[in-house]
C-alpha cells in the first residue's frame, strides 16, 4: 500500500514538475506561442462592463470572443455580437435586431421590424421606449442591447458599420 | 541557344517585377508610416496633462497648425465645426478647445492607411477624446475619422477631416 502511493505521488510530481530538459522546453515553447496566439487573434478574452445587455449577461462577468463566427457565415438576427469600439481595447456586447435594408422602430417599447412587432423573450422587462422608423443602411447592421429598462437616452444601440464586427461571445 | 536565352529574358523579368513589387510595397509602407507619424504628432499635441503651463500648452498647438495644410476643410458638426479653416484658426479653435479643459488625451484606433495617388492619402480611424473640463466634468468621446491627407514640400498634412458617430439611432 505504501509502495503503491510513493508510485502515484512520482508520477504526479512528474506530470506536474518534470525535469527541465531541452524537450520539455520545446514544447512549452510551442504550447505558450500556440496558446498566445490562439487567445490573441481567435478567441479573445473579454471582461463584461456593464449592465446594457442584462438578464442575458450579467452586469459584471467574463467571456472569450469567438472571432471565426462571422468568417463563413453572415450576421442573422438575433445574434448576440462583439463589436469594435475602441479597437480591441473596447467592445460592445449587442443583439442584432435589424439588417440592411431593415425599417426598424420602437412603438411602446415593442421592436418593430419591417411593420412587424417582433417578440422578444430575451427582454424580461417591459419599457416605453418609442423611435421613429429608419432604414439600416448597406453594409450596416442596427444593434440594441436587452436591457430595455434604461431610459431609451442613455442606452447606447443604433446603426453600426459591419466591419466592427469582431466576433461572437463564446457563451 | 534561343531557348537558353528565352529562359534567361523570362528569368530577368521575373526578378525585375519582384524588385518593382518590393520597390512598392516599401515605399507605401515607408509612406504610411510617416502618416502614422503624423497621427500621433497630432495625439502629442492635443493631449496634456494636468498642472501643465500655458507656454508648454501654446507650443502644443503650434505644433498643432504644422500638421495641416495652409486650408482644411473640417466637418465636425458636433463642435460647430464646418467648412475651410486656415492653420492659424486650427491652432484658435486648439486652444480655445484646450483651454476649457484641465486635461486631455487624444487616442487613435483601428488605423486604415489608403494611398491611391502618391501624394494623395485617405486615412479612416477610431479617435477617443478623455478628459475633464474646468467645471470638473469627465467626458470620454469616441469617434470615427475620415481624413485626407496630401504630400506637401514631403510632408504628409491633413488636408480634410471628417468626424462621425460610430453608433447611430
Amino acid at each position: 500500500m505504501t509502495f503503491k502511493t510513493a508510485c502515484v505521488g512520482k508520477h504526479i510530481r512528474a506530470f506536474l514538475l518534470p525535469p527541465l530538459t531541452r524537450r520539455f522546453a520545446i514544447r512549452a515553447s510551442i504550447i505558450a506561442i500556440a496558446a498566445t496566439g490562439f487567445f490573441s487573434t481567435i478567441c479573445l478574452p473579454m471582461k463584461i462592463r456593464g449592465a446594457s445587455m442584462m438578464p442575458t449577461y450579467p452586469e459584471h462577468g467574463f467571456t472569450f470572443c469567438w472571432r471565426p463566427a462571422f468568417w463563413f457565415k453572415s450576421p442573422r438576427h438575433g445574434d448576440v455580437v462583439i463589436l469594435r469600439y475602441t479597437g480591441r481595447q473596447t467592445a460592445l456586447l449587442k443583439r442584432i435586431v435589424g439588417l440592411p435594408g431593415d425599417t426598424i422602430a420602437f412603438e411602446s417599447g415593442n421592436l418593430i421590424r419591417n411593420g412587424h412587432v417582433i417578440v422578444e423573450p430575451y427582454t424580461s422587462n417591459v419599457c416605453d421606449w418609442q423611435l421613429e422608423p429608419r432604414v439600416v443602411s448597406q453594409n450596416h447592421i442596427y444593434v440594441v442591447g436587452d436591457n430595455r429598462t434604461v431610459d431609451i437616452d442613455t442606452h447606447m444601440f443604433g446603426e453600426i458599420d459591419e466591419k466592427r464586427l469582431l466576433g461572437t461571445p463564446l457563451w | 541557344m534561343v531557348t537558353k536565352n528565352k529562359s534567361w529574358l523570362l528569368i530577368g523579368l521575373i526578378g525585375l517585377i519582384a524588385i518593382v513589387s518590393i520597390s512598392l510595397v516599401l515605399r507605401f509602407s515607408n509612406e504610411k508610416r510617416h502618416i502614422q507619424k503624423q497621427l500621433r504628432r497630432l495625439s502629442d499635441a492635443v493631449s496634456f496633462a494636468s498642472g501643465e503651463g500655458l507656454i508648454a500648452h501654446g507650443l502644443k498647438s503650434k505644433r498643432t497648425g504644422e500638421l495641416f495644410a495652409e486650408e482644411t476643410t473640417l466637418s465636425i458638426p458636433v463642435y460647430g465645426l464646418t467648412g475651410r479653416y486656415s492653420r492659424t484658426e486650427i491652432v484658435q479653435n486648439a486652444l480655445g478647445a484646450k483651454n476649457t479643459c484641465t486635461r486631455l488625451s487624444l487616442d487613435f484606433y483601428d488605423l486604415t492607411i489608403d494611398i491611391p495617388e502618391p501624394s494623395r492619402a485617405r486615412v479612416n480611424t477610431t479617435a477617443r477624446l478623455k478628459g475633464q473640463t474646468i467645471s470638473g466634468e469627465s467626458f470620454n468621446e469616441v469617434r470615427e475619422l475620415y481624413c485626407d491627407f496630401n504630400k506637401i514640400n514631403g510632408h504628409w498634412l491633413f488636408t480634410a477631416c471628417t468626424v462621425d458617430s460610430i453608433i447611430t439611432r
